[in-house]
């Protein structure tokens, strides 16, 4: 063993460990000398084998037939070679449980519809998942089923959110309750962390310090609870960066508080862009001669320009200021949201028969009166 | 996002709509090809495919089958020029049937007809 890189102390500590102390001697250096080999021959190393017999002990007490029909038990559950192996490494409690205990983890998880993809998944990254009872599973699918979810829905957020397992049931409850407190309904909650099972782990009191840059703008906790419900992932910290950065941009360009409160109204999308996205398409107005102030209530009044590609809005402002529709465009700045072809098809039609253009923006039904034609 | 070079996406459109949607590359190059071959179901050109896109990358996470309910719904409804509404309102590809119907309900109730709910979604930006 202090070849295999023990130290003394370590020795002295496995010899005192009970399951270790029962054994003969001789079937403990077989064990272990069968267990170097096998698990050198599948990758691993000195070390590797240290921190499992550490961890588990009662590994070098099992001989490697149980060992090996331990890890054929994991790969008939749809385990990989290299993922039983991985979870050797970062579990080796794993071993401890026996071919039935691993059967019967399994097969709770199956009988309760976990898919067994997810199964999967949820071992390697949970795999005391295996050591927990039926009753206790069902009680934690029940505290999500009570609170309105549909069993697929529960049986999914807590595969994919496995923190909930270290809580009792009764704390799972208390989540719901803080988050409605908050503002959320039950059904905002079921609908947004079937979505996003993470929501749950953001703690509630840190809820609307995350949107600090939104709310300092005076913009009011049920309009983002309703842009948090059309788009849950906001929540993640990916995207509170994008929010606070494209704020905090939209402010160096010149956007007033309330210019900026209403383009998040209109469309909450703007929130997502890169600061270089956004300086792109200011800079498209620059180049059409538009000035700031002029650039920045356009875009105000019509948000989904910042989602127009470059070449769309090139063509949109090549078109109206051709037509001299600049000082139109600057205080209606919505005819950009029209598409560009059937305003075209209208332009012409109107300048061919000598009409006004004031006919141009006309809703469809209108415009088809005024020219008798579907244009 | 093969498909996406292939249909004639830039390596910096694609690098916006990433930067936007995080989340795109967790779609397989079948669905981004089932997304827009729906699109072109609607008759949306290849111009008003890329526009949509661009502005909504958004729609490439989408489930194939809201996205084609959502479809029969708003034709149920009445809705003609698909291309253009999309083209103009790409958002509303985000939109299930039960939101959009939300939606029309409530326009409804201002006593709005057919074709008052239509114009609203050709003449309004909707999320």
């Amino acid at each position: 063993m202090l070849n295999l890189g023990y130290s003394n102390k370590e020795i002295s500590m496995l010899k005192n460990t009970y399951p270790i102390k029962k054994q003969a001697e001789s079937t403990l250096l077989y064990n272990m000398k069968n267990l170097v080999n096998y698990f050198t021959k599948n990758g691993f190393n000195n070390s590797d084998i240290i921190k499992i017999t550490i961890a588990v002990p009662n590994t070098i007490c099992i001989s490697i037939e149980d060992i090996k029909l331990r890890i054929k038990s994991l790969m008939n559950y749809g385990f990989n070679k290299i993922l039983t192996f991985e979870l050797i490494k970062n579990y080796p409690y794993i071993l401890q449980l026996n071919n039935e205990k691993i059967k019967t983890g399994i097969d709770n998880l199956l009988e309760l519809d976990f898919r067994p993809k997810t199964i999967t998944n949820l071992i390697i990254n949970y795999p005391s998942i295996l050591t927990i009872s039926y009753s206790s599973l069902k009680r934690y699918i029940k505290v999500f089923l009570d609170y309105g979810y549909s069993n697929d829905d529960a049986v999914y957020l807590l595969s994919k959110n496995y923190n909930f397992f270290d809580l009792d049931p009764k704390d799972i409850k208390s989540k719901f309750t803080n988050f409605e407190k908050l503002g959320f309904s039950n059904s905002d909650i079921i609908e947004i962390t079937s979505y996003l099972p993470d929501l749950f782990n953001i703690p509630v009191n840190d809820f609307k310090n995350r949107f600090r840059s939104i709310l300092d703008l005076d913009y009011d906790f049920t309009s983002l609870c309703n842009i948090i419900k059309k788009v849950p992932f906001i929540v993640t910290d990916t995207y509170i960066e994008k929010v606070e950065n494209s704020i905090e941009c939209f402010k160096n360009i010149g956007f007033s508080i309330d210019s900026i409160k209403s383009m998040i109204n209109n469309n909450f999308y703007v929130l997502f862009y890169e600061k270089e996205y956004l300086e792109s398409k200011i800079s498209v107005f620059k180049a059409f001669s538009f000035d700031i102030s002029e650039t920045i209530k356009i875009i105000s009044d019509c948000p989904i320009i910042f989602g127009f590609s470059e070449e769309l809005l090139k063509e949109k402002l090549d078109f109206y200021l051709g037509i001299n529709f600049k000082e139109y465009l600057i205080e209606n700045s919505k005819i950009l949201f029209f598409n560009l072809e059937v305003i075209k098809d209208r332009y012409s039609y109107l300048s061919s028969n000598n009409k006004s253009l004031d006919y141009l923006f006309l809703k469809d039904n209108e415009f088809s009166k005024i020219c008798g034609g579907d244009i | 996002m093969d498909y996406l070079i292939r249909f004639g996406f830039s390596i910096e459109d694609i690098k916006n709509m990433m930067d936007t949607n995080i989340y795109i590359n967790s779609v397989s190059d079948t669905n981004v090809k089932k997304l827009i071959d729906i699109l072109e179901k609607c008759d949306c050109t290849t111009v008003q495919i890329r526009d949509i896109l661009l502005c909504n990358p958004f729609y490439l996470n989408q489930e194939i089958n809201t996205v084609k309910e959502t479809i029969k719904y708003l034709e149920k409804f009445g809705f003609k020029k698909l291309n253009i509404l999309f083209g103009t309102n790409p958002y509303l590809l985000n939109l299930n049937c039960l939101e959009i119907s939300e939606i029309i309900n409530t326009l409804k109730d201002k006593k709005a007809s057919v074709e008052e709910i239509i114009d609203y979604f050709n003449y309004n930006l909707v999320i």
